[in-house]
């Protein structure tokens, strides 16, 4: 018994220790007096995680606490949504996440929680779909794509990360709009439609730049359209679908965001906003996302709303026609 | 085993089967060449329908672990239940009051269960095993172990 | 051998110690994985170079699955998931005073698998990802389908039973949004429900909280093992050698193909080494209460599987899980950039990695040994103490997989679920085996038949996915014919 009463008490010790390290201080200290939990609804080595992760690191030149990124993954983020919903919007809760959740994925679900209550701080990614075929395959350029499709309709099964999602959308439209009846092929990730198309099992796919751009560099893909405003830096001989003709999908590139309660004081949320926007413009990090393949750089709310607005008009009737549409 | 205990679990079966065949359909089946949603839980349903049914007509010798036959139906012990609901109970709690005081409670509750007579141990076990898993994964592996109460006065 | 020498500099073997053991304590606590372990890691790795922090985080992936056969053996709690198949009789063992063999040649085992999957790595990655590149959704259904007839093969007691388990299993996979429409399925309005069933609760709760709601019902003062058992040794004798020779051997082949097929892994590799080495038993009803090769083979398998899902990664820069797509982003954080040209571009961390994994396998056998008895002492604290703090450790673990209280439900029904079960003479594994298979057999039946236009003749014009699939068929035949034979099967009116 002595000697469980001497651990309890070296226990006591340091517990005291560990608090007072955190600092325990009163509500008049500067914000953030203690680490910030970056939310992040996505698994552990997806591009938000990654994007995340890399805000978190360059963060802590600019604050004296840390970013803790901690991933909830599930229900296409709806699981980590929920969660800054139910913290205290006391502006040590932050969540990243993207504007195609507000535009459709909450359409295909019964959200637990008034996503009214969610508001975006800025956004600091934004995604840069590309359709893509097998390096070495018969399809050099767009155009020998659509000429096929339209010969032979259903036989262009085009790969896709995940259904009912940006992707998803922009192979619809650029498909519907080129004539051409080609076949939605999901999958379960990134990783796996990528490697249908290296592999010969789909004719093309279509995804974001950042997961497929080391295979395009090495030749085992090849980019075809580049569904973007203007082509892509690094990819300056793909044309873009508004180039070809087959409209300008670019605007249905969801940004990647960071979000706060509605309700949080409005003092820290610009704290937060001012912080991040350092964070995003600081070379650090943006040397992260060109080697990640992202396309970083502030965009303000207004951007953001808009983009949401945008894609969610955009995706209604297709979630419609898909039957994906839940409310 | 009774006839009346192999009724039951073929019961159990069938049951399950049926829930799952209503939730298929109504997702839509599909054929068998363009299969849908429902497709694949509506034929699993089927085959465990049937093997539900083979159950209750089968002699069966397979070993059961756990020596005590319990004459309460299937087999489960109050033990098992009172264990069940205070996880469930700590589930509940787990966000209001924090990591610290709920799993204190949970302990309290789970060692006084298997069989520690003395208040003093209990209690000490209970608040050494909350601290100390407090520690070693909320601080050193940096979990991230839902504060409450007790950690919110304290900062 | 210039890779050697990188790896032996101090810098690195520091980093290769470092993850090894973070892993190895990291795969003994039940939940907690590879994962954690590398996401907790990987802002420390930033200031690191590449190729020690590949080493470190490497380290802590392989690390695991030596680690995660501790908890199995000793308490029927799956530290990994893919020691859940070493539950079956490593824990038996256990319970017979025979810890100490077990851990003992779980650790021996995973050492020479471990190593002979990194000299497969040095040799045939190239050829052998060459070919599984190719693999698409008719091969995965096929091999799932051959994967689910051994399966069967697994359980002790009545196949209809563990055909029952099976079905369940499947049928619990489906839980959730289906990929290949998008659509949600049977999740009763359940947001939580939506993203399915999480494994690591599923297996935690079947196997591990189910054998402490068994345990509690004996008197307060048995320990885990069973009265009046002594400990026999702490380590595997000379019989217990010999005829582990075979399963560590073919566990390791068997493991190395298994984890190079993106999406096969660990757990696949695991249960496939274990059917395998029942089926070529002398004895093999004694599968199931505590053979030394029931965890000889698995556990070999395990680790050369995870040398295997190295392949694809460093090969072609294909994730073929999620900690390969951690490492994966890891990489890239760091600028470089796995794929076919990784080898050509970066050579020098490709060969430092496969020497800190030679190297990383020595260590991680050093660490293990020594803890054997440590461990085995771990058996004598009296149960009224153990089993409530191995509850906690559960409940953490399983929390901590998603950051999700729901998760601890699940483990407490799943926990329900499997004490009931077992008391009604079920075994719980082939549910979760068929978990994990499920919604790659599915996806993949689906996705091959969008391929296909709606034609089956995908499934026998494709060679590979026609020899599984006949493979499979022969298997099939022989367990119906075996089948009339197994206790149980016959019918009673």
């Amino acid at each position: 018994m002595k000697t469980k009463g001497k651990i309890v008490g070296v226990l006591m010790v340091i517990f005291l220790l560990h608090f007072a390290a955190s600092g325990v201080s009163g509500k008049d200290a500067p914000f953030p007096e203690k680490e910030i939990r970056l939310l992040c609804g996505y698994s552990p080595g997806s591009v938000s995680d990654l994007n995340a992760r890399s805000i978190a690191k360059v963060a802590s030149k600019y604050l004296k606490k840390p970013i803790v990124v901690v991933n909830m993954p599930g229900a296409a983020a709806t699981i980590a949504a929920n969660e800054l919903v139910r913290s205290p919007g006391d502006g040590y809760t932050v969540i990243t996440i993207t504007t195609g959740y507000f535009a459709y994925t909450i359409h295909q679900q019964k959200v637990p929680f008034d996503p009214a209550l969610i508001k975006p701080l800025l956004g600091y990614w934004q995604y840069s779909h590309i359709l893509f075929a097998k390096g070495d395959g018969p399809f050099r350029t767009a155009k020998e794509l659509v000429d096929f499709g339209r010969k032979h309709p259903d036989a262009i099964k085009y790969a896709l990360p995940a259904r009912g999602t940006g992707p998803h959308l922009m192979g619809i439209e650029f498909f519907r709009n080129a004539q051409v009846k080609a076949v939605d092929l999901p999958f379960k990730g990134s990783g796996e439609n990528a490697q249908a198309v290296i592999g010969g099992n789909a004719i093309v796919g279509v995804d974001d730049f950042a997961p497929v751009k080391h295979y395009i560099k090495a030749g085992s893909l090849r980019a075809l359209v580049a569904f973007l405003d203007k082509r892509h830096k690094d990819l300056p001989d793909v044309p873009t679908s508004g180039e070809l003709g087959y409209g300008n999908l670019g605007s249905l590139n969801a940004y990647g965001i960071l979000c706060i309660r509605k309700d949080t004081p409005p003092d820290r949320a610009k704290k937060l906003h001012d912080i991040f926007r350092k964070v995003i413009e600081d070379q650090e990090f943006t040397k992260t996302c060109d080697d990640l393949g992202q396309r970083c750089g502030y965009a303000d709310t207004d951007v953001v709303e808009q983009n949401i607005r945008k894609q969610e008009k955009l995706s209604m009737p297709v979630l419609k026609e898909l039957k994906l549409f839940v409310r | 085993m009774t006839k009346r205990k192999r009724f039951i679990e073929s019961a159990v079966w069938l049951a399950v089967a049926a829930l799952v065949a209503y939730k298929s359909v109504e997702l839509k089946l599909g054929t068998f060449t363009s299969p849908e949603a429902g497709f694949m839980p509506f034929l699993a349903a089927l085959v465990l329908a049937f093997l539900g049914l083979l159950i209750f007509f089968q002699k069966d010798s397979s070993p059961r672990e756990g020596d005590h036959e319990v004459s309460l139906p299937l087999n489960v012990t109050p033990t098992a239940l009172i264990i069940a609901s205070l996880l469930v109970v700590f589930v509940v709690l787990l966000k209001t009051l924090g990591y610290l005081i709920s799993s204190f409670l949970l302990m309290m509750f789970l060692f006084r269960l298997a069989g520690n007579r003395k208040w003093m141990t209990v209690l000490l076990n209970s608040f050494l095993a909350a601290t100390l898993s407090y520690l070693l994964f909320g601080v050193l592996l940096k979990l991230d172990l839902p504060e409450g109460v007790l950690l919110g006065l304290l900062r | 051998m210039a890779g050697l020498e990188a790896a032996l500099q101090p810098i690195n073997f520091f980093y290769c110690f470092i993850g090894t053991l973070l892993g190895t304590l990291l795969g003994v606590l039940p939940g907690i994985g590879p994962l954690a372990g590398i996401a907790l890691l990987l802002p420390l790795t930033y200031g690191l170079t590449p190729t020690a922090a590949m080493i470190l985080l490497a380290g802590v992936y392989y690390g695991c699955q030596y680690g995660g056969s501790t908890t199995s053996i000793l308490m029927n709690v799956p530290g990994e998931v893919s020691s859940i198949v070493t539950c079956l009789d490593g824990n038996k063992m256990a319970k017979q005073g025979r810890a100490g063999a077990a851990l003992g040649i779980a650790a021996f085992g995973s050492f020479i698998a471990g190593t002979g999957g990194v000299v497969g790595l040095m040799l045939i990655s190239v050829p052998v990802a060459k070919v599984t590149v190719k693999f698409g959704p008719p091969e995965f259904f096929s091999l799932m389908v051959l994967a689910i007839v051994i399966l069967t093969s697994i359980s002790r007691g009545s196949t209809a039973k563990a055909m029952i388990m099976a079905v369940l299993g499947f049928i619990l996979s489906f839980i959730g949004i289906d990929p290949v429409s998008g659509r949600e399925r049977l999740t009763f309005g359940s947001i939580q429900l939506t993203s399915g069933i999480e494994l690591s609760s599923l297996a935690i709760g079947l196997f591990g909280v189910s054998e402490m709601l068994i345990n509690m019902e004996e008197s307060i003062e048995t320990t885990a093992i069973q009265l009046k058992q002594k400990i026999k040794g702490y380590l595997p004798t000379l019989k217990d050698w010999r005829m582990s020779a075979g399963p560590i051997t073919r566990g390791t082949i068997v493991g190395f193909v298994t984890g190079t097929i993106p999406g096969g892994g660990a757990i696949v590799a695991s249960f496939v080494s274990y059917a395998l080495e029942k089926r070529l038993s002398k004895h093999p009803e004694k599968f199931g209460t505590g053979t030394i090769e029931g965890v000889a083979g698995p556990e070999s398998a395990n680790n050369s599987a995870t040398s295997g899902a190295f392949i694809p990664l460093l090969t072609m820069g294909i994730p073929s899980n999620v900690i390969m797509a951690l490492l994966l982003g890891a990489l890239m954080i760091h600028g470089i950039r796995p794929g076919p040209l990784f080898l050509v571009e970066h050579k020098d961390i490709f060969w430092a990695v496969i020497g800190s994994m030679y190297i990383g396998n020595v260590m991680l056998l050093v660490l293990n040994l020594p803890l054997i008895p440590l461990w085995v002492q771990l058996l004598k604290v009296p149960n009224r103490i153990l089993l409530p703090t191995i509850l906690l450790i559960c409940v953490i673990g399983s929390y901590s997989v998603n950051n999700n209280v729901f998760d601890i439900l699940v483990m407490a029904l799943a926990g329900i679920a499997g004490y009931v079960l077992r008391k009604s003479g079920y075994e719980v594994a082939p549910l979760c085996l068929a978990f994990v298979l499920g919604p790659t057999m599915e996806n993949s039946f689906r996705q091959a038949l969008i391929m296909s236009d709606g034609s089956f003749s995908i499934f026998v014009t494709r060679p590979i996915a026609a020899v599984t699939l006949a493979f499979a068929a022969l298997a099939l035949g022989v367990l119906a014919i075996k089948g009339r034979k197994i206790p149980g099967v016959q019918l009673d009116t």
